[in-house]
């Protein structure tokens, strides 16, 4: 197994950690854990984008009253419930999209016809990027496009190649370090579950 | 290393792969322009698929939706997350839309048209999602300025696309070696 398909494979076994999670504090503590993953491989966490996606998907909830009355904004009834169901569902979606961008990280190979094509993709995704580097001017841009396509085009002819060369091979380590990791985000899953966590509203 | 063609994979499939990674590309060319709303998309990625409708056949046409939608879940790193349910939706949506359109009203309907067709599925498609995934009923009160802003990009790629069919030599390269 590649390293890259353990990665893989460990973030297939902690999605429904995640997905099953009930429990507000269990979810954010996945959650937090899921971002640490994520930035660990080099990924950037933003504050702003998940800070609207928490709002915007908690204050939607609110629309539908739900367990006790918090407070009134005009006639508008904040209730507990429904903000925590909002809050419980951004978490998880932002636990999830962590959890991706930490499960593709390694830039698996997939199998089959469809992982051939996606190779090729990307292969082809780096000649553009580095075609468009050495086409002047870049201005106007539909000129600058239909030269770099012609470029691609001239030289496709030439042996093209991509790289067959597989993943470095999951060491120990890697495998025990995703183990861990499954380990970890089960744990939060079941320390919700179970009621070891405080449990809100 | 291996050439492509030892892989047995056809040269028109190899075309299409080609109209995908330029689809990617485009995105990160979108990626990198300032938007003055959070949830503003150009699309520019669609244009691949916009001009893929002249010189693509039909099964090249959709393995090209397929691959885009993929390739970007995998560069974006969204390929496990609910985001590319929105990609999938949106881009199955707007193909198909711009398919029927462009292959039995074509005489009827511009580059324009199919853009802003394509456009509309995919917002519809996308704001459903969102109804059962993110909002619940409160996704009506996104809906007016999502569609807004996806009537707005859809008409500027729409006239991009329609230049860059009049304009590019590579495109009438493409059109006279269709299948």
């Amino acid at each position: 197994m590649s390293a890259s398909q353990a990665t893989l494979l460990m973030g297939i076994l902690s999605l429904p950690a995640l997905l099953l999670q009930d429990n507000l504090l269990g979810i954010a503590c996945q959650v937090l854990y899921v971002i640490f993953l994520a930035i660990g491989r080099g990924r950037k966490f933003r504050i702003l984008p998940n800070l609207i996606l928490l709002i915007s998907v908690s204050s939607a909830h609110l629309l539908q009253p739900n367990g006790l009355h918090l407070v009134s904004l005009g006639g508008f009834s904040v209730t507990l419930g429904a903000l925590l169901l909002g809050a419980r569902k951004a978490l998880t979606l932002m636990g999830l999209l962590y959890l991706s961008h930490y499960m593709v990280s390694g830039r698996p190979e997939f199998p089959g016809k469809l992982g051939k094509l996606v190779a090729m993709q990307f292969y082809y995704f780096e000649r553009i990027t580095t075609g468009w580097r050495s086409i002047q001017p870049k201005r106007p841009f539909i000129g600058a496009i239909d030269r770099l396509m012609l470029l691609l085009e001239d030289s496709g002819s030439e042996p093209a190649s991509i790289s067959t060369k597989g993943s470095l091979r999951a060491t120990t380590r890697v495998l025990i370090t995703n183990a861990m990791h499954v380990l970890v985000l089960w744990s939060l899953f079941f320390a919700g579950y179970l009621g070891l966590l405080p449990a809100f509203g | 290393m291996t050439r492509l063609s030892d892989r047995h994979i056809p040269a028109r499939v190899e075309f299409v792969a080609l109209l995908a990674a330029f689809a990617l590309f485009l995105s990160t060319v979108e990626y990198m322009i300032p938007k003055p709303v959070p949830f503003m998309r150009i699309g520019l990625a669609n244009l691949p698929l916009i001009i893929g409708l002249g010189i693509l056949s039909d099964r090249e046409y959709f393995l090209l939706a397929v691959l885009k939608v993929f390739g970007q879940g995998l560069v974006t790193g969204t390929i496990f997350s609910y985001i590319i349910l929105f990609s999938l939706a949106g881009t199955a949506a707007s193909t198909l839309v711009m398919y029927v359109f462009y292959r039995f009203a074509r005489r009827f309907i511009s580059l324009l048209g199919v853009s802003i067709a394509g456009a509309m599925a995919s917002n519809i498609a996308q704001l459903q999602l969102s109804r059962l995934i993110l909002f619940g009923d409160a996704a009506r009160l996104i809906a007016p300025p999502f569609l807004a802003v996806g009537l707005v990009t859809s008409i500027l790629l729409g006239l991009f696309a329609e230049s860059f069919v009049v304009k590019s030599q590579w495109y009438a390269k493409q059109k006279e070696n269709r299948p």
